[in-house]
């Protein structure tokens, strides 16, 4: 059985590898956290009925410097979409509007605000 | 007081789990961090401005390559674009660049590839100023060609 978690202090390390594979390894694609490459880490999460043709706006609680990776997930199994079901960061990038464009009925909304930015922190 | 960090043993596995705020591990049903699964990691990332120097009298042209190490594969990433009034739409979209241009006169398309070591865009917009945001992830779309 191949050791998987492997934390130590000198040298740094902290690492979970893949079921079978060695923390060892030299293969980054073979771990799930290593301490040579960061991770996405939830942030907020929560779910707004977003009423038809029209949207909610979500304070995200702190400000970024460059846009917020968000995901959007829709209990109806609508796919977020450009113009369906969608979010837009406002410029203060403090915050979003989560919009229900098109679908002729309000939805119910589940978004996820990570920590990372697209284009880094 | 809930136990919110696990290293070692649960539901007969050895490993690390973090759980949300005033979850407790025994009763979680998702976490923060878990060795059980693996997780969306960062290959490359950052923010290029995009300054076109060629136009057609109503729309300017944005052509750029954004380089990353080679991967061997053609990686999940993601390109988003801050609008002329600050607004940046997720999912990300390439509607800004996609210009219709008449009725008998055809539509300027845009292109975002993905390569195992590079993101292309190709695209038109009337913004001559723009920047872009991108993540490349470590984590398998296609094999590399």
């Amino acid at each position: 059985m191949v050791e998987r978690v492997h934390i130590r202090r000198n040298p740094f390390r902290f690492r979970i590898s893949k079921p079978g594979k060695s923390v060892d390894s030299s293969n980054l694609d073979d771990f799930i956290i290593h301490e040579g490459q960061g991770v996405i880490a939830p942030y907020i999460t929560g779910t707004v009925t977003v009423p038809n043709e029209g949207n909610v706006l979500v304070s995200f609680g702190r400000t970024y410097s460059r846009p917020a990776l968000v995901m959007l997930k829709c209990a109806s199994g609508v796919v977020a979409y450009p113009y369906q079901v969608y979010a837009v960061i406002q410029p203060d990038m403090a915050s979003m509007r989560i919009y229900n464009t098109r679908l002729g009925a309000a939805q119910t909304v589940t978004y996820y605000v990570y920590w990372n930015s697209i284009g880094g922190d | 007081m809930t136990e919110r960090i696990r290293l070692g043993h649960k539901d007969g596995e050895h490993g690390l789990w973090v759980s949300p705020p005033g979850v407790d591990i025994a009763t979680a049903n998702r976490f923060l961090l878990s060795s059980a699964a693996d997780m969306l990691k960062i290959h490359a990332q950052g923010e290029y401005r995009s300054i076109s120097t060629l136009d057609d009298s109503v729309y300017w042209k944005h052509e750029f390559e954004l380089p990353f190490p080679d991967l061997g594969y053609i990686p999940l990433a993601i390109v988003g674009v801050k609008q002329g009034n600050g607004e940046v739409n997720f999912p990300p979209n390439l509607w800004p660049f996609t210009q219709y241009l008449g009725v008998g006169l055809g539509t300027y398309m845009s292109v975002i590839g993905i390569a195992t070591d590079r993101i292309k865009v190709y695209g038109w917009n009337s913004d001559k100023d723009i920047t872009f945001y991108y993540t490349v992830f470590r984590h398998k779309l296609l094999d590399g060609v």
